[in-house]
């Protein structure tokens, strides 16, 4: 049997910023991007939830709910920093990682370089070094599978530690939420609360056969996780698909000469995060979300693997021109690169005369 | 409509037709071809579109009874190659096309002809005549070189420029161009008079007429092509053309965008000349290329008068290399690496025995010429290097 540890630092990015700056203790703190703007809520403290503020709500809607809560900018590079802190604890323990983002990861002590057997050890002396490094508190969840730890560290928030065995396992699993499941979101929870499933028990209750003639594919997950099943390894190296980048624009924008504009940054942006990733694409796509967030995506392919930004922004501009329904203000304009290949940009020598 | 007709005959008419046919469904009708069968001229008319081409091609036959149906193309094709070399016999029943051939019996589902897209009217008024082994020549020396892009279309056709005493044609990928010039004032002997309003050059302000033909309808042409028909009938509106080629019509839309200016690439002024037995240097580069680089085909030229070496080398596989016998170089000592696919296209493209190569640096391009140019004809290739 595999031992799992889930680690998933508490309200992380809200946590790193009253850390730098204490005199935030204690109250609604909000990163993301200001009320009067049209950015998002990145994190809260657990004080600004208790206003049922989470993160993704627009800023606007946060601070409606709370006014007096304190907006901060997000400081990328002070996380980023932090996280490779923990991601070097993690290291001592294990090489199995897999990060899910900057503030959560799995780790696969089964065998570990310490030697230590019991997983729950490991996770109290990892949590222990996580604070004793960087001043902040994260939950961990430890079972035999990666879907249980990650309902263990989310099941005590904040600072928590709980270990599913195979023993309590279903029981916990029984009493959970049906919106609880991690990979059941939103909208399949509301589904299944139409059909009357609205804990771990109702779902058990269903067969693999009414499971999948509904849900499809995913039935035979829902099915699988509900018992305690989840053979899922740890997946610690991780290849790019698509690169993007999107810019959403303070006022929904309705003349060409701006979106051209736009977009020849946003080539460059792009451009940069390929270079620094050493990538290339060879198949575009634009996105352009309009003022009622109605999303219009399309895709051009490219002659050869490129991430050179004149290149994209030229066949970008074509795609602009081409799909923009110009009666209509954009909000968001983004472009991206596909079907990747891990050469230089560059590598492509061939010389050209146009 | 009934008709018969042997299955050589139809067989040769059509095999080139399907070409025209879209591979891209975005309209039904068009999987069609149009036929039209005429008892009063005892013909049958073809038509085959793309909407950017259309291609009609009218031929005699057995006429008993005119009519005009819609027929999968694609499935007339097959059935009639299939046929033995006989009669073949045509007949409308109903919705359906019956092919009967000795005691084979076809019955193929006709489509509903009048949703076809109305055909141009064939209008040979004004037409240009033109020698049609020298506008094959033109095709043939050029066509290899445009894009595939199509994002960006204008490289996709071959630019046609005619001037009062010289024409020329040329393609570019932007890695290699390929240009013929003839001396040819086929323009001034034309029927028309200069100043005449259907004269292409328009209101006398351009000297020229610039026309860049998509590359699909000059494979066509390259295929209808029969040495026995000598003349080549064309006629030129501004965004569209007409080709009049025996029993064929072409009318195509053409690429409305300025050509780029190529020529601005080419370099005249190189200080190294190679000349070389064209069969030999293509057998040695295919032979070398063996072990080329799958992503950018790297070969490389290394030169200096008493030593020439062409060499490949892949991280993946190995590498190769041949020194080269028989050959003439003037210049200082240099080498240039480049994509050998795209040269050995040029090479094939080069009419003469022995091939003239001018360089430069590794950064220049390389300018590549028949040893001797034919009378009133300059052929002019162009390849750009890869980075060394």
């Amino acid at each position: 049997m595999k031992k799992i540890i889930h680690v998933d630092m508490d309200a992380y990015f809200a946590a790193v910023e009253i850390r730098e700056n204490p005199s935030l203790k204690g109250k609604c703190v909000i990163v993301g991007g200001p009320p009067n703007s049209r950015g998002v809520v990145s994190t809260c403290s657990y004080e600004a939830r208790k206003y049922g503020i989470h993160s993704g709500m627009s800023s606007h809607q946060a601070w409606k709910l709370c006014p007096e809560a304190v907006f901060v900018h997000s400081s990328f590079n002070i996380y980023k920093e932090i996280t490779n802190q923990i991601r070097d604890i993690f290291a001592r323990y294990t090489d199995i990682i897999e990060p899910m983002s900057l503030d959560e990861a799995y780790l696969d002590v089964t065998e570990n370089k310490v030697g230590i057997e019991d997983a729950a050890v490991i996770a109290r002396r990892i949590k222990d070094e996580i604070f004793d490094t960087t001043k902040l508190t994260c939950s961990a969840g430890v079972s035999y599978n990666k879907f249980l730890a990650k309902i263990g560290s989310d099941l005590r928030k904040p600072d928590g530690l709980v270990v599913i065995s195979p023993e309590n396992a279903q029981e916990i699993l029984f009493s959970l939420p049906i919106g609880k499941f991690h990979g059941i979101g939103k909208v399949t929870a509301a589904r299944m609360k139409k059909l009357g499933i609205h804990c771990g028990a109702d779902l058990y209750e269903w067969d693999l056969k009414n499971l999948t003639k509904i849900f499809g594919k995913a039935g035979q997950f829902y099915y699988q996780v509900v018992r305690g099943i989840d053979n899922r390894e740890l997946i610690t190296t991780w290849e790019p698909k698509s690169i993007s980048c999107e810019h959403t624009f303070n006022t929904d924008i309705f003349d060409m000469e701006d979106l051209t504009g736009a977009l020849k940054l946003i080539s460059q942006r792009l451009s940069e995060r390929m270079i620094r990733k050493n990538l290339a694409g060879n198949s575009l796509v634009i996105k352009i979300k309009y003022d009622n967030f109605e999303l219009q995506t399309r895709s051009c392919p490219l002659p050869e693997f490129t991430c050179d930004a004149q290149t994209l922004y030229k066949y970008a501009q074509q795609l602009l021109v081409m799909n923009w329904d110009c009666k209509r203000a954009v909000r968001l304009l983004g472009l991206g690169l596909n079907k990747l290949d891990n050469r230089e940009c560059g590598s492509d020598d061939q010389l050209t005369l146009l | 409509m009934r008709l018969s007709i042997e299955k050589k005959d139809l067989i040769q008419h059509i095999q080139h037709l399907a070409a025209i046919v879209p591979t891209k469904i975005t309209t039904p009708i068009l999987t069609n071809y149009l036929i039209e069968v005429s008892a009063e001229t005892n013909s049958i008319q073809i038509t085959a579109s793309d909407l950017d081409i259309t291609a009609i091609v009218k031929f005699p036959a057995a006429v008993i009874e005119g009519g005009t149906i819609a027929v999968s193309a694609r499935h007339l094709n097959e059935i009639i190659s299939s046929m033995p070399d006989d009669v073949i016999n045509l007949w409308k029943n109903e919705d359906l096309l019956v092919i009967q051939c000795g005691k084979i019996d076809f019955k193929l589902l006709c489509a509903d002809h009048t949703l076809y897209p109305i055909i141009p009217v064939t209008n040979l008024k004004g037409a240009i005549k033109m020698d049609a082994e020298l506008f094959q020549r033109m095709v043939n020396k050029t066509s290899f070189a445009v894009s595939s892009d199509t994002n960006r279309a204008v490289l996709t056709g071959v630019c046609w420029k005619i001037f009062e005493n010289e024409h020329l044609m040329a393609a570019t990928d932007g890695r290699k161009v390929a240009e013929i010039k003839v001396r040819d004032n086929f323009m001034q002997n034309q029927e028309m008079a200069k100043d005449s309003e259907d004269n292409i050059f328009g209101d006398g302000k351009e000297s020229y007429v610039e026309k860049i033909i998509p590359v699909k309808t000059l494979s066509f042409i390259q295929k209808i092509y029969n040495a026995q028909i000598k003349e080549l009938n064309l006629v030129m509106e501004h965004n569209k053309m007409m080709f009049a080629y025996g029993e064929y019509t072409v009318f195509t839309n053409i690429l409305e965008h300025k050509y780029p200016e190529y020529q601005k690439a080419f370099v005249h002024d190189l200080p190294n000349c190679l000349i070389i037995d064209r069969e030999k240097l293509k057998t040695a580069i295919r032979r070398v290329a063996l072990v080329a680089p799958d992503d950018n085909l790297r070969t490389r030229f290394e030169i200096d008068s008493d030593r020439f070496e062409i060499n490949t080398s892949n991280r993946e596989t190995g590498d190769a290399k041949q020194f080269m016998e028989d050959y003439s170089y003037q210049g200082k000592p240099t080498n240039v690496s480049f994509n050998y696919k795209f040269m050995l296209s040029i090479l094939e493209a080069v009419d003469t025995d022995k091939v003239k190569i001018l360089l430069g640096s590794p950064k220049d391009p390389l300018m590549i010429y028949n040893e001797m140019n034919p009378e009133n004809q300059e052929l002019t290739f162009l390849l750009m290097p890869l980075r060394s």
